[in-house]
């Protein structure tokens, strides 16, 4: 027989009764898979499973949210970092330096001297009157 | 929306369908009182850490708050919940074991069973269901203490209901003989 056709009602049995209170159709059933000495071991490990349970305290406070967020904050604060997870930092960092442009630093380019820098001559077509306003 | 008006017709689907559209605190304080009870008490048997298991539970909490369209509707919001806590602790897990390669003088003695139990029988079934493997742990803790159905936790682990049932079956008997050895 495999265990996967163990009827689930099985599993139920030993938490809710001890292998005297089984029924004359449950006790069968029982049998089929278990001694009544397996199945009364059973019983008591979840017995004190239970019993267990009950004697612990499961109640908490309801956290404000907005404290667990602050508190979690603080726990990724004070992990501390692996020496590892330092090093490859570093590395990363000081490869990056040579890898991207130094777009910030100024282009060194010589200077150029524009010449025949003409002004606009004042005419009426540069400067139509109408356009223009004499206070 | 009143809390007063949305007691028990409401399941936890519909609580977060009315959450997700409305952002409403009332809404979302209801969602927290129905489940953080059991999510803290999963964590808790499955981290052996009531600080940690706190601090998970609370952070669930908060992802949900977050972020509730990530829920999907058809499926279970315990399922969920217990889904995103599971993978919060093995986010632990991996940081802690971590930490434990860098720092070897340092024991990882808080993620052990950090609170003495009442009596030996307690403290033998604990220290056994400490010693099966995470699988089998966390289905004989889903059933047994989260009384969830083979169904809801065939859905938790993607799986079908049969491998849910053989590993049950299977774990309880790698109890029986934990326990048989220790004592």
């Amino acid at each position: 027989m495999k265990n996967e056709n163990i009827p689930s009602e099985l599993f139920d049995l030993i938490a809710d009764k001890s292998f005297e209170e089984l029924t004359s159709k449950e006790r069968p059933m029982v049998e089929e898979w278990l001694t009544a000495e397996e199945y009364s071991d059973y019983r008591s490990f979840v017995t004190t499973i239970r019993q267990t349970d009950s004697e612990r305290d499961y109640q908490l406070s309801e956290r404000s949210w907005t404290q667990q967020s602050a508190l979690n904050l603080n726990r990724l604060a004070n992990r501390p970092i692996p020496a590892y997870q330092v090093a490859a930092l570093v590395l990363l960092v000081f490869g990056l330096s040579f890898l991207l442009p130094t777009s910030s630093s100024p282009e060194k380019k010589e200077p150029v001297l524009v010449e025949n820098t003409e002004g606009t001559p004042i005419s009426q077509d540069s400067y139509p009157e109408d356009l223009v306003f004499n206070p | 929306m009143n809390p007063d008006h949305i007691q028990m017709p409401l399941d936890d689907q519909r609580l977060m369908q009315e959450f997700t559209s409305s952002g409403s605190r009332e809404v979302f304080s209801l969602i927290y009182q129905r489940n953080h009870q059991d999510l803290f008490r999963f964590v808790t048997w499955l981290s052996g850490d009531s600080e940690l298991a706190r601090d998970i539970t609370q952070n669930v909490f908060l992802k949900v708050f977050r972020k509730p369209q990530l829920f999907d509707p058809n499926k279970s919001l315990k399922v969920w919940l217990f889904s995103i806590a599971k993978n919060q602790w093995k986010n632990e897990i991996r940081y802690h074991s971590l930490r434990q390669v860098e720092q070897s003088a340092e024991s990882w003695s808080t993620l052990e069973v950090e609170e003495p139990l009442f009596n030996a029988k307690k403290n033998l079934v604990q220290k056994a269901l400490n010693r099966l493997s995470f699988d089998h742990k966390e289905v004989v803790l889903l059933k047994y203490s989260n009384n969830l159905t083979i169904a809801e936790i065939s859905d938790y682990l993607e799986c079908s209901e049969g491998t849910v049932k053989s590993r049950l079956f299977y774990a309880l008997k790698k109890l029986r003989e934990e326990i048989a050895q220790q004592s």
